[in-house]
């Protein structure tokens, strides 16, 4: 070696030992408590165990990233949770430009940030790139920081990612609760249009019902009115027709009375010296003011019969035909024989109606029969579960399908008054009285076979009274 | 005593028919006829001539039509009933038609029986007959005072 070389090794030995004596100078004035020594494989740093030993375990063992940094990016020194963020090991970071972490969009935000911040520090939102690449949200909160005389940054380096995916989620929820009210007051609104139509629809209706209901009780206090004058109108003539019948029948049978009574008493007393003819002719004039009686009688019954207030009971139909059997010989032997087979159900009638109805078909029953003939009746019952038919079978001449309908009709007559006397009045008291009472009649024949007639009302037993 | 039975018809026929059927029936006391109400009343009433209840004695029972000129039948019943000692004479009612309605007021008005008149001869002598065997017979009649003859005998003499 020469002496060249020798006082070159010399020299720089000797800066070594300066810098070496400045450090220690400061770490025993404590002006630095970290060195950063220039190694073979970079820089290398080495901090002092002593009292801030519990700070530089904080930071170290702190679950954020911390970084030292000069104001144009370059990294004095990073923690170990920083390393670990950005995937790199301490020492390839310090030293490293902080740029490096952050993509291009974010200097301008970043810069910015780094400017603006004052004694009271400032917080940002940026997206760190961290291990393998891959984009970190992180939080810098950057504060000033003076490191032995020099201007620097402490950067609090927070993983948001946790943070920004729940705010991600917040948002996202927010935004669902968003569309879903929106939907919601949409529907709500439409709901409320709806409901705001149908009231006013109901309002409508209602204002209409209002008016038809005002209408409707006028026609009915009309109706009521017009009912109440027709009633009485009816009523008026009712009992008009009443007193009508009743002079009619009073009025018409005096006269009647007297023809009757003048003949008789002309045959009575000029009998025998009358010659054949002549009483004949008394006769006939005698008979002539009978039958117009009888028919007199008969329309006043009929007539009645239509008018007449019924009063409904329970009848004992049984009871009623044997009275009018016993009431009348031509009902009993020898001018006939009526039987009844079982005892007749009970039945819901107007009495007085129904016995008139009964006498007028046992007095047909009795009449109409071939000569010679000795008339046998026989009365028997059906129980029709709410009705009760009764049915008069006689032996009498029969009647032809054509005439059966006929019969029943006021005035209608099948033969000749010279074989079988009557008015054509009976058999329709017998079917305007029974159809009054809410029953039917009819008729079963067949000529020279006898008839039965028959007769249903309701059954006492099937309707209380 | 005289005794008389009184009919109060209006129809001629119908008057001569029932003295006829009554002389028939061979009845004793003599039936005596007024055609309307008014003189029925005046009869009972003993008006006018009606006065002579020799001629014309009270009678023992009524027999009275209801459809009469001037007062009708029913109102001559009510007057009849109106007075005290007519009370208890025997009103038979003698009628064309029956309707029931008659029937019912002639006897609330306080009639005695209800006869509809018969249409010919025959029925009516059965009629008579009736009135003659039940209630000329068979019934007891009341005694009717009140007659002048009655009053004037009953009454003690002015003149003492």
């Amino acid at each position: 070696m020469t002496k060249k070389d020798a006082e070159k090794q010399l020299a720089a030995v000797q800066q070594r030992l300066d810098v070496a004596e400045q450090t220690l100078n400061a770490i025993y004035n404590q002006e630095v408590d970290a060195l950063v020594v220039g190694g073979p494989e970079g820089d290398q740093v080495f901090s002092l165990q002593g009292a801030e030993a519990s700070y530089r375990l904080l930071v170290e063992a702190m679950n954020e990233g911390a970084l030292t940094v000069q104001p144009d990016g370059t990294i004095l020194y990073c923690n170990n949770r920083f390393a670990a963020m950005a995937g790199k090991p301490i020492e390839k970071i310090i030293g490293s430009s902080w740029w490096r972490f952050f993509a291009g969009e974010a200097k301008p935000a970043l810069s910015a940030l780094l400017k603006d911040v004052n004694d009271h520090g400032k917080k940002g939102e940026f997206t760190m790139t961290a291990a393998r690449g891959t984009p970190l949200p992180v939080q810098l909160s950057v504060r000033p920081l003076k490191l032995g005389g020099v201007k620097a940054l402490s950067v609090l380096v927070t993983d948001i990612c946790e943070l920004e995916k729940a705010h991600q989620a917040l948002h996202h929820a927010n935004e669902q609760l968003e569309s879903r009210v929106h939907e919601r007051t949409r529907e709500l609104a439409k709901a409320n249009e709806a409901l705001r139509l149908e009231i006013a629809e109901r309002l409508q209706t209602e204002r209409a019902l209002a008016e038809t209901q005002e209408k409707l009780s006028l026609h009915a206090a009309n109706l009521e009115k017009t009912v109440r004058e027709r009633t009485a109108d009816l009523r008026e003539k009712i009992a008009e027709l009443e007193i009508f019948s009743y002079s009619i029948s009073h009025d018409l049978r005096a006269p009647l009375r007297a023809i009757k009574s003048f003949s008789q008493i002309l045959i009575e007393e000029c009998g025998p010296k009358l010659e054949a003819d002549h009483a004949g002719y008394l006769q006939r004039i005698v008979a002539g003011a009978q039958h117009l009686d009888t028919l007199i009688q008969e329309v006043l019954i009929y007539s009645r019969t239509s008018r007449a207030k019924l009063s409904f009971g329970h009848v004992d139909l049984d009871a009623m035909v044997r009275e009018t059997i016993q009431n009348y010989s031509m009902f009993q032997p020898p001018a006939a024989q009526i039987t009844i087979e079982d005892p007749i159900p009970q039945v819901v009638a107007h009495e007085a109606l129904l016995m008139q109805c009964v006498s007028n078909l046992l007095g047909n029953a009795v009449k109409f029969i071939p000569p010679n003939t000795v008339p046998a009746v026989k009365i028997r019952s059906e129980a029709l579960d709410l009705f009760v038919r009764v049915w008069f079978e006689d032996n009498g001449i029969g009647i032809h399908p054509a005439d059966q309908e006929r019969i029943f009709r006021l005035f209608e007559r099948v033969h000749p008054s010279a074989e079988y006397p009557g008015t054509g009045i009976g058999l329709s008291i017998v079917k305007k009285g029974i159809e009054r009472m809410g029953g039917c009649v009819g008729v079963e024949s067949t000529p020279g076979q006898g008839s039965r007639f028959w007769i249903q009302l309701p059954a006492a037993s099937a309707n209380e009274i | 005593m005289n005794r008389a039975v009184l009919l109060v018809e209006d129809l001629e026929n119908d008057v001569f028919l029932i003295n006829r059927t009554w002389a028939k029936a061979g009845i004793q006391i003599p039936l005596h006829s007024v055609s309307d109400g008014h003189l029925a009343i005046a009869y009972l009433a003993g008006d006018g001539a009606y006065a002579d209840r020799q001629k014309y004695p009270l009678p023992c029972l009524v027999l009275l039509d209801l459809k009469l000129p001037y007062l009708m039948g029913m109102d001559v019943l009510t007057w009849i009933r109106s007075q005290s000692h007519l009370r208890g004479l025997p009103v038979i009612i003698l009628t064309s038609s029956a309707l029931q309605r008659d029937i019912d007021e002639a006897y609330q008005l306080g009639a005695n029986a209800f006869l509809v008149k018969p249409s010919d001869i025959f029925q009516l002598g059965e009629m008579v007959r009736l009135i003659r065997d039940f209630w000329l017979q068979a019934n007891q009649l009341p005694r009717i005072e009140g007659d002048v003859a009655d009053a004037t005998s009953a009454r003690p003499s002015a003149e003492g």
